[in-house]
């Protein structure tokens, strides 16, 4: 039954869905250490916040899933370049632990705000492909997953041209290489954080938007999706976005086939071994820390 | 009478944090002249040109640049104003092309690409290595060609005042004969340079001023030629 190429197939289709999740999840962690060399500590929240903005903005607003994720988008793009504002900004100048504190307790702070709003009883957003799956030669195939997968498809094809052709995208670019070159040539670095922190939220919070229909809403959902982040991230490499999509896909493979072939508790550990003995071993990860397009 | 000189500093203070550097320094620097900064190691020579550039801010004094007040003015205002520096050490986009690095080098003028190309292409028409080197990456060059990237980047901004930071840094003879012919050119097209140098005596027997700063104070200005033959200079400073 193992070895079934049928039920093989099967996990390698929900671990390659599950693994572009990951990436797409990631990427915003990956985005704001490549570019900014800070290590966002309230990545977790940005993606409950986009879960909870959804979640809002469809049941309060009675907007439908699709203009709800845009609008959701939207203002996690704003609360984005505030978070930036706020706290990198100040502290582009200092150790990377004025960042990792003042992100901490952003991070809190959403939490605890959510919580007040919401309470902490699990909720859930429904999308309308959740319930719809199709078969091909015998390995199902789940609507959202799809979607997670196509979003994961725009959110990189896209991030790929703003990086390439974009002039705040070039800024980026640069930022990454030589802070201080920016400043000899008369770039705008607080622009350019301003604008890193606004794209890394919105695609956080579209990861977000396509993955948490599938689990439950509650104000800490962050938590894990947080590990499987930095796990991603540290494979991947620091910084390095296409890095942390194959180090995704990678990674949901490999959860993929350790839980249908061996059992879930090695399924879950995977991330923290990986990531342990990539510290280890090569800690600039798989593919170096550049952002390099 | 002001307009005479490109730059004017008047009694600025500056340093970080709760270490002051400078202590009142007083400077004029005539339009399209080569100045040459000496001093000690940690004599402030760096700081000041981040002063000048709005790297650093001016606690207290004025900078004065082209008959306008620029004091709290930012770097990136400066430069649009027409300062520009290039700091001490590599300071270059590695994993970028020299084309690449040059087209950036103009990011302040919000110029077209068109344009913005074809400037690029002029301005490396005064550094034919770069040319040979067009499509490498700044990382892959040499420490004398990175350095002249450097100042052609900061001259796609249009500087009128360009400052240099010990250009001639770990080059070898001919690179950094190189570059003090390339900053000659520039002043013969009416380019303003200051430069904090510690081939001294290179670049005092080429340059037109000699600024001797000492603990964060202007201890003599001289004509080059003049300071060439201090004697305290010869002793303290040329190894003479
Ligand atoms: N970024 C900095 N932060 C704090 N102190 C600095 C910094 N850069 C230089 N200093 C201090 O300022 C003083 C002058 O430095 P600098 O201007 O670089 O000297 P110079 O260029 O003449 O060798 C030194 O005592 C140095 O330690
Ligand atoms: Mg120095």
């Amino acid at each position: 039954m193992a070895t079934d190429p049928v039920f093989l197939a099967q996990l390698a289709a929900n671990g390659f869905s599950v693994g572009l999740g990951y990436a797409l999840a990631a990427v915003g962690l990956a985005l704001i250490f490549g570019i900014l060399g800070q290590v966002n500590f309230a990545h977790g929240e940005l993606y409950m916040l986009g879960a909870f903005l959804l979640f809002w903005a469809m049941k309060q607003l009675g907007l439908p899933y699709g203009i709800a994720a845009v609008l959701m988008a939207a203002l996690m793009a704003g609360f984005g370049a505030l978070l930036a504002h706020v706290v990198i900004v100040p502290n582009l100048d200092r150790g990377f632990e004025s960042v990792v504190l003042g992100t901490l307790a952003v991070g809190i702070i959403l939490q605890n705000a959510v919580r007040l709003g919401f309470g902490a009883t699990p909720l859930d957003v429904a999308s309308p492909l959740e319930s719809q799956a199709f078969e091909i030669g015998g390995v199902l195939l789940f609507g959202q997953r799809m979607l997670v997968c196509a979003t994961f498809l725009a959110a990189f094809s896209g991030l790929y041209a703003f990086l390439r052709y974009s002039e705040i995208g070039r800024a980026m670019r640069a930022m990454a290489q030589n802070r201080e070159a920016c400043v000899m040539v008369g770039i705008d670095v607080r622009r350019v954080t301003r604008w890193t922190g606004a794209l890394a939220a919105a695609l956080t919070g579209l990861a977000g938007v396509v993955i948490s229909p599938l689990f439950d809403l509650y104000p800490n959902m962050g938590t894990e999706v947080v590990i499987k982040s930095f796990a991603v991230v540290i494979i991947g490499g620091m910084g390095n976005i296409w890095g942390a999509a194959i180090a995704g896909v990678a990674l949901g493979l490999a959860e993929s086939y350790a839980g249908g072939l061996g059992n879930a508790a090695i399924r879950d550990g995977i991330a923290f071994i990986v990531m342990i003995a990539m510290l280890l071993a090569r800690p600039q990860g798989l593919f170096g820390r550049t952002v390099r397009v | 009478m002001a307009e005479q000189f490109v730059l004017e500093i008047r009694g600025t203070t500056g340093g970080y944090a709760d270490n002051t550097v400078l202590h009142g320094v007083d400077l004029a620097i005539p339009a399209g002249s080569w100045t040459t900064i000496i001093g000690a190691n940690g004599a402030g020579k760096s700081t000041l040109l981040k002063l000048i550039a709005g790297i650093i801010a001016c606690r207290s004094g004025r900078v004065i640049f082209q008959g306008t007040e620029v004091t709290r003015l930012s770097a990136l205002e400066r430069l649009r104003a027409g300062i520009g520096l290039v700091p001490q050490g590599r300071c270059n986009f590695p994993l970028l092309s020299v084309a690449e690095n040059l087209l950036l080098g103009g990011y302040s003028r919000r110029l077209r690409r068109a344009d913005l190309a074809r400037e690029s292409a002029a301005v490396v028409a005064r550094f034919p290595q770069l040319r040979e080197r067009w499509s490498v990456d700044a990382g892959n060059l040499s420490g004398g060609e990175q350095q002249m990237l450097e100042m052609a980047m900061v001259l796609m901004a249009r500087p009128q005042l360009l400052l240099l930071d010990e250009p001639s840094l770990g080059l070898a003879p001919g690179p950094m004969q190189a570059v003090f012919e390339t900053v000659r050119a520039l002043t013969a097209q009416g380019i303003t340079v200051v430069m904090v140098e510690q081939n001294a005596r290179q670049a005092l027997e080429r340059c037109d001023i000699g600024v001797v700063l000492e603990l964060g104070r202007v201890s003599l200005v001289e004509p080059a030629n003049r300071v060439l033959e201090h004697p305290d200079i010869r002793r303290s400073f040329l190894g003479l």
